[in-house]
């Protein structure tokens, strides 16, 4: 970024990079609700790890509410002039909030976010009406970042940039979100959990079926995101030289990168990983465990590039006149 | 919002200013920006007038949000010039108007702004023009 890196510039991507991971994680517990159901789970009682979804479902979107914190914040850091009181910035702060697009949409983002984080705690109980609902307000999460964003400043297509953004964000939470809590209510949790000790193999067999029921999900998720990604970048850079002739091309590319060990770490664990999982001795286990712990600690890095990117000026056509 | 005041000094600002300084810089910029900018103006950019404006016009890429808008105005060696409230017409293309409260002397004057648009990321940019004393002949620089 040019004129140097700023407190104010880490905070801000961190807030972003909070938010990203909220919404990705609260359309993982819906998605991998869905998935208990599908692989057959009993929905009644509610089994321990649809709640334990609900439960990190609740924390992701309340997550949500510092991160919109924080970037309200860095937004009036941006608008306000040095000297200003702390009630000439609450008076700046309601003036975004109540007669700017952009306070507008942050109002309906933290809206929602209450209302999910809500849904995803009534979740905990069973009621298959409050998943719903959290259902409901983790697509409504995941479409909000695309009305206040690159995408909602886009001259031209807007309508049809701003579809792919969100369809970009549903298909990030539905693959790493989904992958991430999937991870968190059985590989990362069960071995700890008591009464939960069973036999290596069935448990193997268990978290198989689970994989093999997601991998549809993680591949439709992949392709989405790769036409959805391509719609953004043919938006976004005005010609292939901008992607490493600008700051936001080279980000682009490092995402790029990311997401391509993302992908071979997807392969690994569904064509290797997931076989090797009713291996004797629980040993295919403990390496699906760690396999799995790199996809999604790469997804989260994915994350992190992506709450760069989006804070960045787009590469300007070369024939755009000079302001200054 | 309305504002007036001679040197931008919030970090946005700052780091505006630093991108404003020098030729490589402004090369520079043609590859980094694409955020809300300023297209055109009146008085444009680097231009000697013979008549003083009664209000600057400001015309943006996108539309900019009015409300969080700041359009300031100084005179080199002088102090802030009072600014009215800023106004813009409906349409997609409507200039920002900042009016003036009085007229302007010969002289040299900086505009420096700060906006929005639809996707919060804040802007800021300064130009310079030139008002030329009565009886001097005017041209772009």
């Amino acid at each position: 970024m040019d004129g140097g890196l700023s407190t104010a510039d880490v905070v801000a991507w961190l807030g972003r990079w909070v938010m990203l991971a909220g919404i990705t994680i609260s359309v993982g517990a819906v998605s991998c609700r869905l998935l208990l159901g599908m692989v057959g789970q009993p929905l009644e009682p509610l089994p321990d790890r649809a709640r334990r979804a609900a439960s990190l479902g609740m924390w992701a979107s309340f997550a949500v509410l510092p991160a919109a914190l924080v970037r309200l914040g860095t937004e009036v850091m941006d608008l306000a002039d040095p000297g200003q009181t702390w009630s000439d910035w609450v008076h700046l702060a309601g003036t975004v909030l109540s007669h700017t697009h952009w306070g507008l949409v942050w109002v309906v983002h933290v809206a929602i976010a209450v209302v999910g984080s809500a849904a995803f705690a009534r979740a905990r109980t069973g009621s298959h009406r409050a998943w719903t609902a959290a259902g409901v307000c983790a697509v409504a999460l995941a479409a909000t970042p695309a009305f206040a964003g690159h995408a909602a400043a886009v001259e031209h297509h807007r309508a049809i940039v701003m579809t792919a953004d969100v369809l970009h964000v549903l298909g990030a939470g539905a693959w790493i979100g989904t992958l991430c809590v999937l991870a968190s209510v059985t590989l990362w949790s069960e071995p700890r959990s008591p009464g939960r000790r069973r036999a290596p193999e069935e448990w193997g067999a268990d978290i198989a079926g689970l994989i093999r029921a997601f991998s549809p999900v993680a591949l439709t998720s992949a392709a989405v995101m790769a036409v959805t990604g391509s719609v953004a970048a043919w938006t976004h850079l005005d010609r292939v030289a901008s992607l490493w002739q600008s700051g936001y091309g080279r980000a682009l590319l490092v995402k790029l990168a990311l997401v391509a060990l993302v992908l071979a770490a997807g392969a690994y664990n569904w064509q290797r990983g997931t076989p090797g999982l009713t291996a004797p001795g629980g040993g295919g286990v403990r390496a699906f465990t760690r396999s799995v712990s790199v996809e999604i600690a790469l997804g989260m890095l994915v994350l992190v590039v992506t709450a760069v990117l989006v804070g960045m000026p787009m590469p300007m056509p070369m024939t755009m006149p000079m302001a200054h | 919002m309305i504002g007036v005041g001679a040197a931008p000094s919030t970090p946005a600002a700052r780091r505006a200013s630093d991108r404003v300084s020098g030729t490589r810089a402004r090369q520079l910029q043609l590859h980094l920006h694409r955020h809300l900018h300023l297209e055109r103006s009146e008085p444009a950019a680097n231009d000697t007038v013979t008549a003083a404006p009664a209000a600057v016009r400001l015309w943006f890429s996108e539309q900019p949000e009015l409300a969080v808008t700041t359009v300031r105005l100084s005179a080199t060696g002088g102090g802030p010039i009072a600014v009215a409230p800023l106004t813009r017409d409906a349409g997609a293309d409507a200039p920002v108007v900042a009016p003036l409260r009085g007229p302007l002397a010969a002289g040299v004057y900086t505009v420096w702004w700060r906006s929005t648009a639809r996707d919060g990321h804040v802007s800021t940019g300064q130009f310079q023009f030139v008002i030329a004393p009565p009886g001097s002949k005017a041209g772009a620089k």
